[in-house]
Parts: structure tokens; C-alpha cells; sequence
């Protein structure tokens, strides 16, 4: 096992290297009847012990590919740099681009991409998995359909183009316009010529010429619309490239907003204002004060703890009549403001863990038996008592983590293990013999034991279902339930580089998760993930070292973490690729 | 609906015998031939149809003499078997109906994204590349490349792209065709250029070809300057891009009757509204977004526009209710429920799968094709991608339908023993054992599918 070449530099760092090891040590697999159980000797993975005090747990393997074939072992190597790419643009970042080009959602032909939520998946990913057939037909048909209003708008802002025949000198002034515009860069002679000479060559057609549409079909048509192009300026320096300026200001954008660069941006990019760190950076923190830029924060946060879909999911009727979508989607609502308005304050990562503030109207109070806001509008209320203490306590989650008809232990140890701490869990196996169905007098802990005592589950089971234990006061619909014999809520953190111990109760658990440099460190790597559209691979270790240290030590607010990402200089210079996708 | 003397004969005969209350289409279509294709012997077709969540086996598998399944141990075939309670919608046609227990999706991780590999049989690895090529688009190379559109991808509810939603895989990476789950949209690109003005369609065909070809142009710039992963998906783009161009050209040229816009009950492509048209988006609406899926695909097939279809009917882990059996719950936190109850609405759903697969059979089996009928020429797959609700993908339930006259021997309960292993994928028989048999029916030889050590020996038992 290689050794992160940082890691003798700093020990309190949760961006380490070591889980693997420990994974397959423990032999969660994911196949059960063939989980070695010889680890189970209650022995710490060696790792922690071998790298002094803070090393195991990520879920980056050391060595091994990515998902889309890097290597992934992180080194810290200052002149790495991610790699040139072009980078589809999301359903969202579409219809987006559309609007700010004056087609209305409504006269889209959806789907742009995938629809369905990959459970944990950030919308972004660069290399989803959404170039179909179907969504170029429906690229295709909105071009065509909405080319010849947006033609007609067109002729209406330039005279020239309303005459009988357009000069040549015309034709070149307004496609360079339009395709700046419209394709967000300026384009080249080469390129400008193809659609003057597609203008041409329709407008000699014999009947029902219609040259401008065509030329509007066809750049809303070209990969420069539907991808964003992060390939940089051509003349590499020892192999780095900086992305231009239009380049940067589209990913400034679209990592902010979503959407394509405003005007201000636009013409900061071809005024050579977007050239030093400062000039950057003032433009990042005017995107993040824009009103769309919350927007992209309550993705990330939805995406990373998979709470949207509180508002599509049903329940049992028997165990909760009142529930449905409307309850479900107030869930949603009150945990989005709760972010947003985390997030503006300027609140650190701990206060999103733990804080007793939550988001509520008469209606959910009164369906999660809670003190009344006694206002039907959405409101903030402090929670004096243990009933909410953080993000992972939100009815929402504790809803989506749920059964039809009760908490879900597994579910909810899952969440915390995958999406807290970053570290992969294989899918469940196949072929696994149903739970013993819920009985009166019989508490959900009980009804899991044999997870503890069979060690065909214990391996993987060890992992999830004693931090699940935690969240016990919550019931299937998220609402608050006493302690009693049935509901404990003691459990317990192992295999994790400096969070392990035992617990106590919803306080307890929380209180653990958001202390944890570990957890921040993640929370890092998923802020990361989400920026960047993938996974981290070798060339972000310098990158996520540094991010990671300032955030887990000093405990900025959040919304810092993202101005930083996208600020920094890595996010702006790439290893240039050939041909061959070698590196130049 | 639009009127073809010529067909008169067969149309009155459609609706004086053949279509009964089941099997009555939404739209009587006239239906018409492609000039070309109608002389010589009737085409090879294959129908992949994919439901979500699994079943009840005890009440989907045929039932032994005791009313209980058969011993796991037994292996045998044979044509006198008893249709269990899901599968009666069948019983007209189970001369023509082959069940088969106890071969399994193998891809099983026994997470619902094992869905996307269900044509495929590869294992999917997390965060790794998707490898691959799926079933269906394997039998379109050899059958389907001479009809307008190599293959029709329809969707119910299927509200998805990868990975609970595609099916078929052309390729290694990421090239998938989604479903498409809009009627009036598979109306539109089906039949929605047949019959243009010749003037007209000429020029629509030059103006859709510059536009296309200045965009191939922009990919050609591009691509000089990318590395190998984003020239595939450059290629990708540029292959959609053909492939549109391709299909609207032959659609446009296809001499086949078409139902009108007027039989879609959901509105125009345009996405204008038909005035108290039923809404696409209801819950409630799913039966009869099924049925015209269904009615379009077999449309498609008697105008020859394509060989090979597939059915998605709901996305792997999907959360809608069934309200129209009566049943609220989301069916994936209702597929995990094991109480008595839970399983009576599970049975409900899978016996409504049962009936939309056997509504496209019977109709199919209500067209005189050749000396027997369209079903003889066609073989429905019908598969799922669990077995039960809870993640277990052992004996998935499997049901051929039809293909007489095209290779296949149809009429069989197939049972095979199961062992139950720690490696079971390795003991027992999965599906590219089937597929093997599929695609050797369908001239696609090969001796192994997927992957090689999931394949025990192919199910030979459904060929003639």
C-alpha cells in the first residue's frame, strides 16, 4: 500500500488514505456466504495505528481507477492539474441556456438527460451516463421548433438581416453576435463562414426558404451549445493550459447558477477581466449573491443527503393516514430553507450538523406532533429540546431513510457511513432472506440482531446498523418518538480515523458527527465532488489537502468552502490531454 | 381515422372476429403494409418487455399437484402445466406461452441499478465504466437494419435514464437509448412524415440535412482538439445526429397507413392539448399510456418501421401507486413489504403487468401474417429484474410468448432445479443461457452472452 505523501505532514486531517485497507480487511463484500469474518477480532485496522493518530477513512481507494479510469491514487503534486474536457450541460443548465436565450421552459422538448435521481449522485456528473438518442432527437426538435421566433427576434435587433439579401458583411457581424451569445465564445472565421455559407446556400432554395432559422437550428444544434468546453488556450506551459476567459466564465457560471454567464460576466470575459486571482474572485462572490446561486446550494445539499425525494415516496396509510405528498413536499420546502438560510448566514459545517433552528408552517407542525409555528406561512423556529439537532434530523431525511411503516436502521447508519463519511459500502447482495416481519413488543433493533450475530452480515451490517441506532427517536414519517424499552438510541461509531466510540442518544450522535474532522474532511470531498462533476482522482490531492485543512481546522462557513472551490486556481488550469487523451 | 379500400377486407375481419373485449385496440387502425416488405415472407420480430419490482412467485410460477410450486430439485419441460393465478390472462393463447422458472437475472448486485444490465449480463461495478451490449440491440444489427428504425424503446412511467431507466446498450461506455414515454412523440416520429407533400418533404429533408451537417462540422472542429473519452462522446453525438437524419428520411419515404394524430389520447407532439384529453401525467392515465404504447408498437410492426421493440413498463425502484387496481402505496416501499397484505397488492400489479404483456400478444395473435398470425412472428420476451421486492434476483420471472413460425417452440413450463450456493450465478442457469437461445433463434450465433462464467448451457429447450 502506497502511503499519501502528505500524510506525515499532518494528523489531523480526515483526507486520508486508508479506508480500503480496512473495507477489505473487514471483508465487506457484498457477497453474503463469502465474508470472511477472520478480521472480526474486534482489532482496529492497522492503518491508524501504523500513521499516528488520524488515518483511515476515505472513500477513495489508493490505487485503482475512477470511474472513468484514472488512477486514484492521491498524491499531493503541485503542477497536477485536472485534465482538459468538454463537459455536458445538465437538464437544468439547458432549459437555463434556453431561457437566457428567450425560449420559455414550455416550448422545450424534455427530456434533456436523465430524469431519474441516482440516489447520492450530484446532477453534474461529467461523465453521466445521459447521451442518448432520445435526448439528441429532443435537442434537435427544440432547436428547430424555436428557431424561427428566435430568428424573427433576431431580424428585429438587426436591420440588416430584414432585408431582401443580407450582405456577406452583415451575415459575418450579426452570426458573430448571435453566436457569442448563444454558443458563448466567440467563434472563428472558419466557424462564423459554415453557418454564413448554410445561410447561403438555404437562401437559394428554390421555395420556402427560411435561411436565419437555419442558421439559429443549427448553432442551437452544435456541440459549443450543448457542451461546455473546458479545453483552455492552445499553448500549454509544461503542459498546463488556463481555461480562456469565456471558458472560465462559463464554469464560474454554471458551477454557481446553472445557468449560462450574465452580461456582466460576459463582457468582464472579453474585456481580459477575468485574468487574476482578484478579478476571479470578486466575480465569484457577485454570482454567489445572486438570487440563482441558492438554487445550486439546495441541489447540492438535496443530492448529498437524498431528501428530495421525501416529497414523491408514500407510507403505509395504516401506520401514517396523514401522510402524503403534500406533507412529504412541506418536508422538502422545510429543509431547503433551512439551508438556504444556513447557507446565507454564512454558518459553518457544524452549525448545519447540529443546529436546533428548523423551518416549519402549522400544517407539518401539526403533522409531526410538533410545537405549532402558529402561522401557515413557512417560518424559522428555535427547538429548544433534543427534537431537532441538525441537517440529518430533518423530517425529511428521517423520512426518505425510512420503511413503509417505520424507521430504517440500515438505511440511516448507510447514510451517515456513505454520505458522511465518505466511505463506500458495496450494494446489498443478492438473494438475501427477508427480515422477520415486524411484530408487536418486538423493537426494530431486535428485529436486526442477527445483522450482529450472523457474520455473513455482521461484516458490511457492523458498518451501518449501530450509528442507525442512533436515530431511533424518529419514527417512519420523521416524527419525534420518547425513549422507551422498545426505542433505544444507544450505539455506536467504529472504523472511522478519529470518530470511534460510543454514543448516547440523537445528541450524542450529532454532536460526534459534527465535531468529527473526519466528517468535515468529507463534506470537503463532497463540496468537491459537486464542483467538479466527478470524483477526485490523483491530480486533486494538493487541491483537497489545502481545502481540507483550512476547512477542518478553522471551520469557515460553507458557503466560504464553495467561493474558495471555484476561486481557486485549480479549478481554472488543466493538464493538457492530446489526442490520445496522453498528456501533452 | 384515415380510410385504405384496400385493407377493408382485413379490417372487417379484425373487428368482425379476432378482437375480443381484451384485445380491442385504443385506435382502429386501418393496418396497413410497407409496399415493399408485404410480398415476401413475413419478418422476424423480438419484443423485450421489462417489468420492475418483482412478483409473488408462489402465485406467478405454475402451480404442481399440491397447489404449491415444484420441488426446487426437479428439473423437467413440459407442455401440460397449469397457469398460475398472475399468468391466467395467458390462457387463451398458453399454447403459445413458455414459462420458465428458476434461471436467473445474474447481474444481480441485487440493488435496483443491476436493472440497466438486464439485456446486458455483465456485472456492473460501482464507479467504474458500464461494459456491455445489450440483447436487443445485438438482434437489431442482424434483423433490423433494413426498417427505418432499428428499434423502438418505449416506456410506461418510465421516467429514467441510466441508471434505473435505459435498457439497451449499443456499446461498451455511455451509449444508451432511453425509452420514450410519450405517445404522441412515438406517433410523431413514427408517422408523422408519412404522407407529406413529396414537394414539401424534399425540402424538410435539405433543411434538416444542412442543419445536421453544420453541426457535424462544429463536432469535427472539436474533436481535433479533445482526448479519446470526450471524442466518444463527441462520436456519440455525431451518431445521434446521423441516426435522426436516417430515420426521418425513411420514415418519410415509408408508403404505410397511419393512424392519425387524433387517436393519440394525450395530446399533440406539439405538446398542444386535446381538449378533456386524459393527462399524460396522471398516475391514473398508466393503463392507457400502456395500451397505446402497445397499439403504436404493433403499428409499427405491421408497417414494417421496425423489428424490434422494447417495453419498459415502470423504471427499476420506481415509487408510483397503482390507483386504478385500487392501490396507493408507492410500489418500491410496497415491493418491500412481506406481510399478507402487502403480497395481495403486489399479486394485483404483477397480474396488470401480466395483462398489458398478453394485450399486446393477443393482438399480435389477431393478425393474420403469412399461413398463421403476427404473434407466430414475433417472440415477446417478457423478463423482470428482481425476483421479489427484496433485492433477490434468483429465478427471476421469465415468460416467452409467440415466435412459432420464427424459430422458436413455444406451449412449455420449463423448470429448472435450483441450488441454492453462495456463488449461485455459478451453479445454476441465468439468463444469457436464454439469450444465447434468443439470439441463435433470431440468426445472431454465439456461444456465450455477457459474461462467460454466468453462462451454464443455453436454454435450447425454447427453439424448434
Amino acid at each position: 500500500m502506497k502511503k499519501c505523501k502528505w500524510y506525515s505532514m499532518s494528523h489531523t486531517l480526515a483526507l486520508n488514505c486508508f479506508a480500503p485497507l480496512f473495507l477489505l480487511t473487514l471483508g465487506c463484500t457484498g457477497v453474503v456466504g463469502q465474508a470472511s469474518d477472520a478480521s472480526d477480532t474486534g482489532s482496529k485496522p492497522k492503518s491508524s495505528a501504523s500513521g499516528g493518530a488520524g488515518g483511515a477513512a476515505t472513500s477513495t481507494p489508493l490505487g485503482g481507477q475512477d470511474a472513468v479510469g484514472n488512477d486514484l491514487t492521491l498524491d499531493c503534486d503541485a503542477s497536477a492539474y485536472p485534465k482538459t474536457q468538454i463537459w455536458k450541460l445538465t437538464t437544468r443548465q439547458l432549459i437555463n441556456s434556453f431561457a437566457a436565450l428567450g425560449v420559455p421552459a414550455d416550448k422545450l422538448r424534455l427530456p434533456f438527460g436523465s430524469t431519474s435521481a441516482t440516489p447520492f449522485a450530484f446532477a453534474n456528473k461529467a461523465d453521466s451516463l445521459d447521451l442518448s438518442d432520445l435526448v439528441f432527437e429532443n435537442l434537435f426538435d427544440t432547436a428547430t421548433a424555436n428557431a424561427p421566433a428566435l430568428a424573427a427576434s433576431w431580424r428585429g435587433r438587426a436591420p440588416c438581416l430584414a432585408q431582401a439579401k443580407p450582405t456577406t458583411q452583415c451575415l459575418q457581424s450579426e452570426i458573430r453576435t448571435f453566436g457569442r451569445r448563444a454558443l458563448r465564445k466567440t467563434l472563428d472565421d472558419a466557424a462564423v463562414n459554415r453557418f454564413v455559407d448554410l445561410f447561403a446556400e438555404e437562401a437559394a432554395a428554390p421555395t420556402a426558404s427560411a435561411p436565419l432559422e437555419q442558421v439559429v437550428a443549427a448553432m442551437l444544434t452544435s456541440p459549443d451549445f450543448l457542451f461546455r468546453s473546458e479545453l483552455g488556450s492552445t499553448d500549454a506551459v509544461n503542459g498546463v493550459v488556463t481555461l480562456t476567459p469565456q471558458e472560465t466564465a462559463s464554469a464560474l457560471s454554471y458551477s454557481l447558477t446553472d445557468g449560462p454567464p450574465d452580461e456582466l460576466l460576459t463582457k468582464a470575459a472579453d474585456a481580459g477581466e477575468l485574468a487574476t486571482a482578484a478579478q476571479v474572485d470578486r466575480q465569484v462572490a457577485r454570482l454567489m449573491a445572486e438570487p440563482t446561486h441558492l438554487g445550486v446550494v439546495e441541489r447540492f445539499f438535496q443530492e448529498w443527503l437524498g431528501y428530495g425525494r421525501a416529497a414523491e415516496i408514500s407510507k403505509d396509510a395504516k401506520v401514517f393516514p396523514r401522510f402524503g405528498r403534500e406533507v412529504g413536499a412541506s418536508m422538502v420546502l422545510a429543509t431547503n430553507l433551512l439551508v438556504r438560510d444556513l447557507y446565507r448566514k454564512d454558518q459553518g459545517y457544524r452549525s448545519f450538523m447540529s443546529t436546533r433552528t428548523i423551518f416549519t408552517n402549522n400544517a407539518l407542525a401539526s403533522f409531526l406532533g410538533e410545537p405549532m409555528a402558529s402561522t401557515d406561512e413557512f417560518r424559522e423556529v428555535k427547538t429548544n429540546q433534543q427534537l431537532r439537532v441538525g441537517l440529518l434530523t430533518q423530517p425529511s431525511v428521517m423520512t426518505v431513510e425510512a420503511t413503509l411503516s417505520d424507521s430504517d436502521i440500515v438505511k440511516r447508519g448507510r447514510l451517515v457511513r456513505q454520505q458522511i463519511f465518505c466511505h463506500d459500502l458495496p450494494a446489498p447482495p443478492p438473494n438475501i432472506p427477508p427480515l422477520k416481519p415486524t411484530e408487536p413488543g418486538v423493537s426494530n433493533r431486535q428485529r436486526i440482531q442477527e445483522h450482529s450475530e450472523n457474520p455473513a452480515c455482521r461484516t458490511c451490517h457492523r458498518l451501518m446498523d449501530p450509528i442507525g441506532f442512533g436515530f431511533e427517536n424518529y419514527d417512519g414519517a420523521g416524527r419525534f418518538r420518547a425513549s422507551s424499552d422498545l426505542i433505544q438510541t444507544s450505539g455506536k461509531i467504529e472504523f472511522t480515523a478519529s470518530t470511534d466510540g460510543d454514543f448516547s442518544g440523537i445528541e450524542g450522535l450529532t454532536g460526534a458527527l459534527a465535531e468529527s474532522p473526519d466528517t468535515a474532511g468529507c463534506f470537503v470531498r463532497q463540496a468537491f465532488r459537486f464542483v467538479y462533476g466527478r470524483l477526485e482522482n490523483r491530480s486533486d490531492g494538493c487541491e483537497l489537502l489545502k481545502t481540507s485543512r483550512s476547512f477542518v481546522d478553522s471551520q469557515p462557513p460553507v458557503s466560504s468552502l464553495f467561493r474558495g472551490l471555484v476561486a481557486a486556481e485549480h479549478f481554472r488550469k488543466r493538464t493538457a490531454v492530446d489526442n490520445e487523451g496522453k498528456r501533452l | 381515422m384515415s380510410q385504405h379500400p384496400i385493407h377493408s377486407s382485413r379490417r372487417s375481419f379484425l373487428h368482425g372476429t379476432a378482437r375480443t373485449a381484451l384485445a380491442l385496440p385504443l385506435f382502429a387502425s386501418a393496418f396497413g403494409e410497407r409496399g415493399a416488405g408485404a410480398a415476401g415472407a413475413a419478418p422476424k420480430r423480438v419484443v423485450f418487455v421489462a417489468s420492475v419490482l418483482g412478483t409473488v412467485p408462489s402465485r406467478f410460477f405454475p402451480p404442481g399437484p399440491d397447489g404449491k410450486l415444484f420441488p426446487e430439485d426437479k428439473r423437467f419441460v413440459t407442455s401440460d402445466y397449469k397457469l398460475s393465478p398472475i399468468l391466467l390472462p395467458f390462457a387463451p393463447l398458453q399454447k403459445e406461452v413458455t414459462v420458465v422458472q428458476n434461471i436467473s437475472h445474474a447481474a444481480g448486485g441485487g440493488g435496483h441499478d443491476d436493472y440497466q444490465q438486464l439485456l446486458v449480463q455483465r456485472p456492473l461495478v460501482e464507479k467504474a465504466p458500464r461494459v456491455g451490449v445489450s440483447l436487443d440491440t445485438l438482434i437489431a444489427k442482424q434483423i433490423g437494419s433494413q426498417t427505418p428504425v432499428s428499434q423502438l424503446n418505449l416506456g410506461v412511467q418510465c421516467l429514467g435514464g441510466a441508471p434505473y431507466g435505459c435498457l439497451s446498450w449499443f456499446a461498451d461506455g455511455n451509449k444508451g437509448l432511453d425509452p420514450e414515454n410519450e405517445p404522441a412523440k412515438v406517433f410523431a416520429r413514427l408517422f408523422a412524415n408519412v404522407k407529406a407533400d413529396p414537394t414539401e418533404l424534399l425540402r424538410a429533408r435539405a433543411q434538416r440535412k444542412s442543419v445536421l451537417d453544420a453541426a457535424l462540422g462544429q463536432i469535427k472542429t472539436l474533436s481535433a482538439r479533445i482526448g479519446q473519452q470526450d471524442r466518444d462522446k463527441l462520436a456519440a453525438y455525431a451518431d445521434s445526429l446521423r441516426a435522426v437524419e436516417k430515420q426521418l428520411d425513411d420514415l418519410a419515404a415509408a408508403t404505410c397507413k397511419s393512424p392519425t394524430i387524433a387517436d393519440i389520447p394525450f395530446g399533440k407532439p406539439d405538446g398542444a392539448s386535446i381538449p378533456n384529453a386524459p393527462q399524460l401525467s396522471a398516475i391514473a392515465s398508466t393503463p392507457l399510456i400502456a395500451k397505446t404504447q402497445i397499439d403504436l408498437l404493433v403499428q409499427a410492426f405491421m408497417c414494417d418501421l421496425t423489428r424490434v421493440g422494447v417495453l419498459q413498463i415502470g423504471f427499476e425502484g420506481t415509487l408510483i401507486p397503482h390507483p386504478w387496481l385500487g392501490i396507493k402505496d408507492g410500489f418500491h416501499d410496497l415491493s418491500h413489504g412481506e406481510d399478507e397484505a402487502s403480497h395481495a397488492k403486489q399479486e394485483k400489479i404483477s397480474h396488470w403487468n401480466a395483462e398489458m404483456v398478453a394485450y399486446l400478444a393477443t393482438q399480435l395473435a389477431a393478425i393474420p401474417e403469412g399461413e398463421g398470425t403476427a404473434l407466430d412472428n414475433t417472440l415477446i420476451v417478457w423478463l423482470h429484474s428482481l425476483t421479489l421486492g427484496t433485492h433477490s434476483t434468483s429465478s427471476t420471472p421469465t415468460v416467452l410468448i409467440g415466435g412459432r413460425k420464427a424459430g422458436f417452440a413455444p406451449g412449455k413450463f420449463i423448470h429448472e432445479p435450483y441450488q441454492y450456493a453462495p456463488n449461485s450465478f455459478s451453479v445454476n442457469r441465468n439468463m444469457p443461457d436464454l439469450f444465447v437461445a434468443v439470439a441463435k433463434g433470431f440468426g445472431v450465433p454465439m456461444t456465450t452472452f455477457g459474461e462467460p462464467k454466468w453462462n451454464r448451457q443455453p436454454l435450447s429447450e425454447i427453439l424448434a
